[in-house]
């Protein structure tokens, strides 16, 4: 028989509203939760355990990511259904929402039929356009009736009067509909935000009016049709957050993981992560968008992940798809990155990392939010203190397009419950 | 020469203001070679220097061709015309099949910003023993047009001593379409390293606001500035303003698809305001002259008469300083390589 996991005084946080404490907690070699608090200990001492020293360690509930793209489940270049379940379980995510850009689109029942096993849960969004092509609808209330979590848009937003009357048919019931705040036309091909870093760069400008403008329209539009639950997908800019603190009703809101790290001041040149859908911001973008969350104005941090192959990875920044990678170091890589940034650096606690990781992300996908209970497998154990290397061969994903890769991070994902045992680093 | 440290030449924001007076010496030394007889020089005999234009270009590659030559480098030429690249090889791949072949410079343009840094970069990560010297990346960069333009200024304002020195405390005006142009870019960074006072005009839509501040800082992936105190860089709306005492005047070339982007109403208009004609450069300092990249759209950025008027326009004196520039910077990146 494998003896249970004795985690001696972890950081424990178990869910919404609950206070950080230092507790024991055991855990069995097959993954599950088994005990926590003075029970835990007691039941430890009884079977003869050996403690392991956890003090610096956090256990808690698994991520949730509330949108990211694959675009070939099977026999995808660039990821696939189990490379993707795989680099997401290594980080700690437990839920992955896959937008419906995918080929096909997923726009249609028989187009959602993708599942992972448990304790992993993939949910689908369903497609709001017919193709994403902004032309007609799709159908929505067979898609919903297919177990879609919610309708998502295209890249930008679809044609106003598309979008109000499928709102107004509202065939989705309660569920959510992600719409990106943002207008191709405007952004005149640019790729990095308007500022003084991107001229110095020499990339083409997109203004912010590209993010502004479609935002006031779907404020406007959230407002005159209140019954349904519209949900911005990846704000990117400072005045688009601005706008938001000033709406009388305010959807939930997302904002991409990498764009609250890297920005047009802080990034190499030849670094990875410039070529992003919407747009990389600028320094007060960025801080913008990190005030946003901490008072919880955005709700939630996405992975987005959007995974390109090598053979993509080869053009230049201008012919290459927008987009980077998010899952795929086997110790996570958002989670560490994010830590460092917010908890480390910016003072964040550990309850308000996780409203933006995991809660947040629950909320926008209209689920309850995790949390750890006996017996449960979705949980996670996280080091903030362990260094290792980003490399090539650290990865679970296939894609090509992953931020930061050759650097040193500090904090890593030791073990989940999604993962069995003989995949934990302890 | 002893402070020349470059490995690659890629952007002009990392040059010290000993590194402008190196091209410049040794431009000028070029430059007074005799142009007829006996001109090449031994001095990269047996180096080869590759052009991988990945953008046309018919002006920048002759003349860096020709300077190789008068060097007595061997030259070689890449068409994407008659590439692999449709067949999907990338970039590196490209170059490092030229860099086998024996290149020690590649001479690189690319239509995307960045590109000739990540070959730089991804050249030095494999080991290769190869110069990288940009010929142009997207809006970023022109350093071996920005050094000519500056080593041109520098010989009118100063024919005997060509040094950064003789920019001290000009006003260079650049008017017309900043945004697009990684030639103004360039310039800014070699003006002010050299003091000059750059005021720069010209419509909202072509020239953001934000250029004001463009040499505060250094640009993204560089630490620090290598220049200690640059001159000034201010924009002026209106060209009668900008004019006023100006030292020289830098004209961009308009391209006809700003049309279509919506940056212009029309051509007449943006001739109106912001060309150049000979009773706005009466406008300038007495000795004030004119210089443009090229090539011309008369009656747009300038008026014809101007522009052939070899008493104000330093147009032709560029292209000809193209070629010692050019050999000053393949001389400072090949000569000191051991051959291969």
């Amino acid at each position: 028989m494998t003896l249970p996991l004795w985690l001696h005084q972890v950081q424990l946080l178990t869910g919404p509203g609950q206070p950080l404490t230092s507790a024991d907690a055991l855990i069995d070699r097959g993954g599950e939760l088994l005990l926590w608090g003075e029970e835990a200990s007691q039941r430890a001492q009884a079977l003869g355990l050996s403690p392991t020293d956890a003090r610096s360690w956090l256990l808690a509930p698994v991520l949730v990511d509330p949108h990211s793209v694959l675009e070939q489940p099977c026999g995808g270049r660039a990821e696939d259904l189990a490379s993707l379940a795989a680099a997401a379980a290594a980080g700690g995510y437990g839920t992955v929402a896959l937008l419906p850009w995918a080929t096909p689109w997923r726009d249609r029942p028989e187009r959602l039929g993708l599942e992972w096993a448990e304790p992993m849960q993939l949910l689908l969004w369903g497609s709001f356009s017919l193709e994403g092509a902004d032309q007609e609808l799709a159908p929505h209330a067979d898609q919903i009736a297919a177990g879609a979590i919610g309708l998502a848009c295209a890249e930008q937003q679809p044609p106003l009067a598309l979008l109000e009357r499928g709102l107004l048919l509202a065939e989705m019931g309660s569920r959510p509909v992600l719409v990106a705040p943002r207008d191709a036309g405007l952004s005149c091909g640019g790729f990095v935000r308007e500022g003084v870093d991107a001229l110095r760069a020499g990339w083409p400008l997109d203004p912010e009016l590209s993010e502004t403008l479609p935002l006031q329209s779907l404020l406007s539009l959230a407002q005159a049709r209140s019954a349904v639950a519209m949900r911005l997908m990846n704000l990117s800019t400072a005045a688009g957050v601005d706008l938001l603190a000033q709406a009388p009703r305010r959807p939930l809101a997302s904002v991409s993981w990498w764009h609250l790290l890297a920005d047009s001041g802080n990034l190499h040149p030849t670094e990875e992560g410039w070529r992003l859908r919407p747009s990389l911001g600028t320094p007060a973008d960025r801080l913008g968008l990190l005030a946003g969350l901490e008072q919880r104005l955005l709700s939630a941090v996405a992975v987005h992940h959007l995974p390109l192959d090598a053979e993509e990875q080869l053009l230049p920044l201008d012919q290459r798809r927008a987009g980077v990678a998010g899952h795929g170091a086997r110790h996570g890589l958002v989670l560490p990155l994010l830590w460092q940034e917010l908890v480390e650096r910016r003072g964040w606690s550990v309850e308000l990392l996780w409203q933006a990781l995991s809660w947040g992300g629950s909320e926008l996908l209209g689920l309850p939010p995790e949390q750890l209970s006996q017996g449960t497998r979705r949980w996670l154990l996280f080091d903030p203190q362990h260094p290792w290397s980003w490399e090539r061969g650290e990865s679970l994903s296939m894609a090509a397009n992953q931020p930061r890769l050759g650097q040193s991070v500090c904090g890593a994902v030791r073990a989940t419950g999604l993962q069995p045992a003989d995949h934990w680093s302890l | 020469m002893s402070s020349w440290s470059h490995r690659h030449v890629l952007d002009l924001a990392a040059f010290s203001l000993d590194d402008f007076t190196t091209v410049l010496t040794l431009a000028q030394r070029f430059r007074a070679l005799p142009v007829a007889g006996a001109r090449k020089l031994p001095a990269l005999q047996g180096r080869l220097m590759t052009s991988l234009f990945f953008e046309p270009s018919t002006r920048t590659r002759s003349s860096f061709e020709l300077a190789a030559k008068r060097l007595s480098a061997d030259v070689q030429s890449f068409s994407p015309s008659s590439s692999s690249l449709s067949k999907g090889e990338s970039l590196l791949d490209t170059a490092r099949t030229y860099v086998a072949m024996g290149a020690n410079v590649l001479v690189v343009r690319h239509r995307c910003a960045g590109v000739p840094q990540s070959l730089a970069a991804d050249l030095d990560r494999a080991g290769e023993r190869v110069a990288v010297l940009n010929a142009g990346d997207g809006l970023h960069s022109h350093p071996s047009q920005g050094l000519l333009d500056l080593f041109t200024l520098a010989r009118h304002f100063a024919p005997e001593a060509p040094t950064p020195a003789a920019l001290r405390g000009k006003r260079i005006v650049i008017v017309g379409d900043v945004l697009h142009s990684r030639v103004a870019r360039s310039n800014l960074w070699a003006l002010t390293a050299c003091g000059a006072e750059v005021v720069l005009c010209g419509p909202p839509t072509l020239l953001p606001d934000a250029f004001a501040d463009f040499v505060a800082a250094p640009p993204p992936g560089q630490a620090a500035d290598p220049v200690v105190a640059r001159g000034p860089v201010r924009i002026e709306r209106s060209l009668e303003a900008a004019l006023a005492g100006a030292d020289a005047v830098m004209t961009l070339r308009l391209q006809q698809e700003r049309m279509h982007q919506h940056l212009l109403s029309s051509l007449d208009t943006y001739h109106r305001q912001f060309g150049i004609t000979r009773a706005r450069l009466a406008l300038c300092g007495p000795f004030a002259r004119l210089l443009h990249p090229g090539p011309v759209n008369r009656g747009v950025e300038l008026a014809g008469d101007v522009l052939d008027d070899p008493a104000v326009s330093l147009v032709e004196e560029q292209v000809r300083n193209g070629i010692p520039v050019r050999m000053a910077l393949l001389y400072l990146l090949a000569a000191a390589e051991p051959l291969t």
